[in-house]
């Protein structure tokens, strides 16, 4: 029973992390422009940050080592380096974006402008970096992020034609006002959103934190295999209910408010509300994942001692690193950039680095020496080459089309 | 520093079961990098590792083999032309070494483990960054790795190097492949192993000159034989 809690919260926890920042403006703005054609990008992403996500989890827990170690070891430091600056300057993009996101909903909710209220989110993910138990952070912002099924809700209510948005899912076509090459700009985008490379950096640093063994690939892989999956059905209902308020009217979607719009026009005052406290829960998640990805991943290259299971004076520097990178992300945000903007670039850029750290995932799960008996079997081999062309291509890609569309305008 | 789980108590390369390994400490703290590795001659001639050197001082040389790096290298030692060991690497002796597995682990506590004890002997960059040369001075490539072995010696033991692995340096050459026929996934193995095609495997003492401060090792073509993993197929 305690086991079957243990698998069940896992699950919940995955499927309220899964989203963030980035899953909702580009879900949203997808929806509203194109419909659910560019669905099956959604699910195309989903499968592949369960096979990532497995893979580093499976590595984390046979070998013990996270992300950045396997960086260094098989890239050596000078590519690990270089890969390192490339994914740490993506990843505190996404910081930015997630912590100018809790900041936006809160604007929404008091009217204060964001400005005023994000040093004081930055200080609040600070403290709970400092201070929270990785489990009750985990826990209990995955748990609250599940309300965002109010937008699954939402879309029932709003009563969509089912038959043309499977239509629209299975069939490769776009709305006749858009452009291809557009279209191909928010299928990288949202396959960035989906793949974002943070939450493996975290997935991964999480399984050495809470010190998985063999006997943890279970549960780690219903987690994987179930939550994320379902996390991504919350992406895809994100996607529907900006299709049917935002479609009719031609409108785009360039707010976080316009994101929460669809839960207000099914479901009143209250749909909002729910939504608003899973924008909250969702980004400030996240937001503490980036600033944890940040100090792991440098911890990790560096070989400091990080990680949340050793006290806070035990690992100084991850924790200066963590204090840092907070301090930093909230400058650029205080510069009055737009979060929204933010979140647009972070998610193409995510693409991009990528396959910086898939490949070196993909070569040592399949490494006899670090893994042993448990190596990649064929069905992991063959959708990780899939999905390693694919990440490839996406990443090369990205700019010319961002140049060429002009970031989808 | 027998047991089975223990890479050093059989044959290993340093680049790919070693070096940029993460150090724990008896508690399973974390300590630092493997950044470099401490190679002696002993005094009968063989040549072995004697210490992990971890720290800036072993860390930024690695990265100076090309101009980028040599000049990053310059930088990092302008920061500190006051400090007479400013170069000089911490060290941790290889008798601190409990076992290796997927990281190092030490015997001891972390506390006040890491000292800088001077430069004591060559050190396993240097050896990475030497050119391989034939006998009339045509260049052949560069070290890729260097296979040790542990062997009982009397009084102790001791971790000898017994060979190198000479190719061109192409991107992958710390994936394992080119000693790993058989690891997956197919494409990648192959790519990195049509890369990795020139690569070779030459006994240490097949070799014609190790000349430490040119930095050049010269070797007759054909000394050079197949790679194949430490301690046979399979490793």
């Amino acid at each position: 029973m305690k086991k079957f809690f243990a698998v069940a919260l896992g699950i919940l926890t995955a499927i309220g992390g899964f989203v963030d920042i980035g899953d909702l403006v580009t879900n949203a703005q997808v929806g509203a422009r194109f419909g659910l054609s560019l669905g099956w990008v959604v699910l195309f992403g989903i499968v592949g940050i369960c096979v990532f996500a497995e893979m580093s989890g499976r590595v984390a827990a046979i070998s013990g080592r996270a992300t950045f170690d396997i960086v260094r070891e098989r890239l050596g430091p000078r590519v690990g380096m270089a890969n390192l600056l490339a994914s740490m300057a993506v990843t505190l993009l996404t910081f930015v974006a997630e912590i100018g996101g809790v900041a936006l909903a809160l604007q929404l909710v008091s009217s204060v402008n964001y400005l005023l209220i994000a040093p004081f989110v930055a200080f609040i993910v600070w403290l709970i970096l400092w201070r929270a138990r990785f489990s009750v952070m985990e826990n209990v912002l995955g748990l609250c992020g599940l309300t965002l099924i109010v937008f699954a809700v939402g879309l029932w209510q709003l009563g969509p034609d089912w038959g043309s948005f499977t239509h629209q899912l299975v069939v490769v076509d776009k709305p006749g006002d858009e452009q291809w090459r557009t279209w191909a700009y928010y299928a990288v985008a949202l396959f960035g959103a989906a793949m974002t490379p943070y939450e493996v950096f975290f997935f991964s640093s999480g399984g050495v934190e809470e010190r998985w063994t063999t006997e943890d690939l279970g549960v780690m892989r219903a987690n994987v295999f179930i939550g994320f999956p379902l996390g991504g059905l919350l992406s895809l209902a994100i996607a529907g209910s900006a299709a049917m308020v935002f479609g009719p009217i031609d409108a785009s979607v360039d707010t976080l408010g316009q994101v929460g719009l669809p839960a207000a026009v099914a479901l009143g005052k209250i749909g909002l509300a729910v939504a608003l406290v899973g924008f909250v829960a969702a980004t400030l998640g996240a937001a503490c994942e980036c600033g944890l990805s940040v100090g792991y991943s440098i911890a990790q290259y560096r070989g400091w001692q990080w990680g949340k299971y050793v006290r806070t004076q035990v690992a100084a520097r991850f924790h200066l690193v963590l204090a840092l990178s907070t301090v930093v992300a909230t400058m650029v945000l205080l510069t009055k950039v737009d979060p929204i903007l933010v979140t647009e670039f972070s998610v193409v850029f995510s693409a991009i680095a990528l396959p910086l750290t898939y490949f070196p995932i993909l070569v040592v799960a399949n490494d006899p020496d670090y893994m042993g008996e448990h190596v990649n079997g064929r069905l992991a081999n063959v959708l990780g080459s899939i999905y390693l062309v694919v990440i490839g291509v996406a990443a090369l890609v990205a700019i010319p089309l961002m140049v060429v569309t002009r970031m989808g305008a | 520093m027998s047991d089975q789980d223990n890479r050093l108590s059989g044959a290993l390369d340093a680049v790919l079961h070693l070096l940029d390994r993460q150090v724990v400490d008896a508690e399973g703290l974390l300590v630092c990098k493997v950044d470099d590795l401490e190679l002696t001659v002993f005094d009968d001639g063989v040549l072995g590792v004697t210490g992990l050197l971890c720290g800036s001082a072993a860390l930024v040389p690695r990265y100076a083999d090309d101009g980028l790096g040599r000049r990053l290298h310059a930088l990092w030692r302008r920061l500190g032309t006051q400090q007479a060991d400013r170069d000089d690497p911490y060290r941790i002796d290889l008798e601190l070494v409990h076992r290796l597995r997927s990281g190092v682990e030490l015997a001891v506590g972390r506390e006040g483990v890491l000292v800088r004890q001077g430069e004591r002997g060559h050190r396993l960059n240097d050896v990475l960054q030497m050119t391989v040369q034939d006998l009339a001075g045509r260049r052949l490539g560069r070290v890729l790795d260097v296979r040790l072995e542990h062997e009982t010696v009397d009084p102790g033991e001791r971790i000898r190097v017994t060979g190198l692995v000479v190719g061109h340096g192409r991107p992958g050459s710390y994936f394992g492949y080119d000693r790993r026929p058989d690891m997956g996934p197919w494409m990648v193995n192959r790519v990195v192993r049509w890369l990795h095609r020139h690569s070779a495997f030459v006994a240490l003492e097949d070799l014609d000159d190790l000349d430490w401060v040119a930095g050049i090792i010269r070797v007759d073509p054909a000394r050079l034989g197949p790679l194949e993993a430490a301690g046979g197929s399979g490793g």
